[in-house]
């Protein structure tokens, strides 16, 4: 036997395995980036979303469905810091922030038209965050698209006043339940990520937002109560009285302490990716979005709080 | 020669120097921390002489009409809110022992029923709240203690 | 210089409890600030009689509510609050019972 022979077939096997694999591969490359046809049904979205919940009224049976909105302090494991949040509720530190977001809504923009002009024709902030021609709108995206439109700057995403402006809008539809709508196929298929992402571990140590969040929702971390991930977003933008780390780098996760008063869903995400060890994100980003609307829909009926006072 | 000893004795020399600057802020705030309030009962540091001089008397006793509402555990010593209910209250004086300067508020020259007075209190350290009521001459006393727990996220 | 002052009524058992926040540093002096300006004086009135008059010290947290409750109130009654600081800035704010 020539002992060139192997290596012969070597070749033309591998010539074979060239000729198969390239078309598989442009084509793989070339094909247009459409949500998988694989989306979920309404039908086991519903579903997703009895299990949710069956698992908190099992695990908090004497909590209403209505009272998660409000997020750790409506838990029983809050009680010892339960009055101080009551005693600031009284009189809400984020009042003040709201009068002066309040003034920008009047404000005249470049061509002077107003923020409260351009949401006339908008839903109510409990069907956001929604698709339209394509594209997700979320309050947020919505002021800032609004700004441009009319001529002026937008709002830096982590401004803090972007998150203040949305609280105006958002206060008084306090109390109505969240409704999303998810018929479009492209909202499901983003559910579907938003539910991947909250479900993988990622980070230094390994976590997941489940792990914190619904398998140790009440549990303490320190002097903290872990809020329960139903309700998470309901009492968004939120008014915290803690110091935040900001991401300075998104991509490399530097962060140093800053206090930030008012604070929307986003730098909240980007705080937990931080406090996890793994690299957060970047705001009103897509997979972001994603998680947005996973946990909104999961929320589905429960009545938004927003602004919230996480204490 | 340069010797061991007067390189020891040279490194000392510059370690003072150097590190003698870095030091001076705390000189420019001692200036300040040494504000003293006009009011001697909020000058004062011993809640004895607090009571000498906002109500005159150090004779207190426990008094169950007297409410207290605080949190038990609050997570931000900034902002620690509370709220006191003392009925047929004249004067009102509330302290917090793990401040350096222990009297938070005193309310004077009530003219209700039954008194109702919130703040929201800066802790030191975790430690007791107490509250003093003058009422018919007599010193009634409540007490509650707040636990600060700080927030985790300020340590990661 | 203004500090923004707003006062909130808002019900409380079966009388009216006011708050009074009032947008002011309160600087200690006793920490990196070196400045020194807190309220040291709070009135609160009812229809121009005294209420209750609050003396405050340094170990008031920033941006300061304060507030007592008023048992016998009406509608139409009015309720003002003034304040001054160890800098002799002064504030005040009024609201109507409702």
């Amino acid at each position: 036997m020539n002992f060139r022979q192997p290596f012969i077939l070597l070749l033309k096997t591998s010539r074979f395995l060239l000729l198969t694999a390239f078309p598989v591969l442009i084509v793989s490359v070339a094909w247009p980036n459409k949500p998988s046809l694989a989306a979920s049904t309404i039908e086991q979205i519903s579903l997703d979303q009895k299990a949710f919940r069956e698992f908190f009224s099992n695990r908090f049976p004497e909590l209403e469905l209505t009272r998660y909105s409000e997020g750790a302090p409506a838990l029983p494991q809050f009680s010892r810091q339960r009055a101080g949040y009551d005693l600031l509720k009284a009189a809400p530190p984020y009042d003040s922030v709201l009068r002066e977001a309040a003034a920008l809504w009047k404000q005249p923009l470049a061509n002077g038209s107003t923020l409260t002009q351009c949401f006339s024709g908008k839903p109510p902030p409990t069907a956001y965050p929604f698709l339209f021609e394509g594209v997700v709108h979320t309050l947020e995206s919505d002021i800032n698209d609004c700004f441009v439109k009319n001529g002026s700057q937008p709002l830096e995403l982590d401004s803090g006043m972007l998150a203040a402006a949305v609280a105006v809008y958002k206060n008084p539809f306090r109390g109505q339940p969240i409704d999303i709508d998810i018929r479009d196929q492209q909202v499901r298929a983003l559910y579907d990520e938003g539910k991947q992402y909250f479900w993988a571990k990622r980070g230094q140590m390994n976590l997941s937002c489940a792990n914190c969040h619904v398998h140790n929702a009440g549990n303490q971390l320190r002097g903290e109560v872990l809020s329960p991930a139903l309700g998470h977003g309901a009492g968004f933008p939120a008014f915290s009285m803690r110091e935040f780390s900001k991401p300075t780098n998104v991509e490399g996760g530097g962060a140093q302490p800053v206090t930030r008063p008012m604070q929307n869903l986003h730098e909240r995400y980007q705080q937990c990716n931080i406090i996890a060890g793994a690299a957060p994100l970047a705001l009103q980003s897509q997979t972001y979005l994603a998680l947005e609307i996973y946990q909104a829909v999961m929320n589905s009926d429960l009545p938004i709080d927003a602004p919230g006072l996480r204490p | 020669m340069y010797s061991k000893r007067r390189f020891l004795k040279h490194l000392g020399c510059w370690f003072t120097f150097s590190l003698f600057p870095a030091c001076l802020h705390r000189f420019a705030y001692a200036a300040d921390s040494n504000h003293v309030d006009p009011r001697p009962e909020f000058a004062a540091d011993q809640i004895a002489t607090v009571l000498e001089s906002a109500l005159g008397s150090t004779d207190t006793a426990d008094d169950a009409t007297i409410r207290i509402e605080v949190p038990l555990v609050s997570g931000s010593k900034e902002v620690v809110p509370f709220r006191i209910t003392a009925p047929g209250a004249e004067k009102i004086v509330v302290v917090a022992h793990p401040n350096s300067h222990p009297l938070l508020m005193l309310v004077d020259n009530i003219d209700e029923p039954v008194a109702v007075v919130t703040g929201r209190a800066r802790l030191d350290h975790s430690g007791d709240i107490t509250c003093y009521a003058l009422k018919n001459g007599q010193i009634g006393r409540a007490t509650r203690r707040i636990e600060l727990s700080g927030h985790w996220e300020s340590f990661s | 210089m203004t500090y923004p002052t707003s006062l909130k009524l808002a019900k409380y058992q079966s009388g009216v409890e006011a708050l009074c926040e009032i947008l002011h540093p309160m600087y200690a002096g006793d920490s990196k600030q070196s400045e020194v300006n807190y309220i040291t004086r709070v009135v609160f009135r009812l229809n121009d009689r005294v209420k209750a008059e609050f003396l405050l010290g340094k170990y008031i947290s920033r941006n300061p509510v304060v507030g007592t409750v008023f048992n016998n109130v009406e509608s139409g009654d009015s309720v003002q609050v003034s304040w001054q600081d160890i800098a002799g800035n002064r504030g005040q704010a009024t609201a109507t019972v409702k």
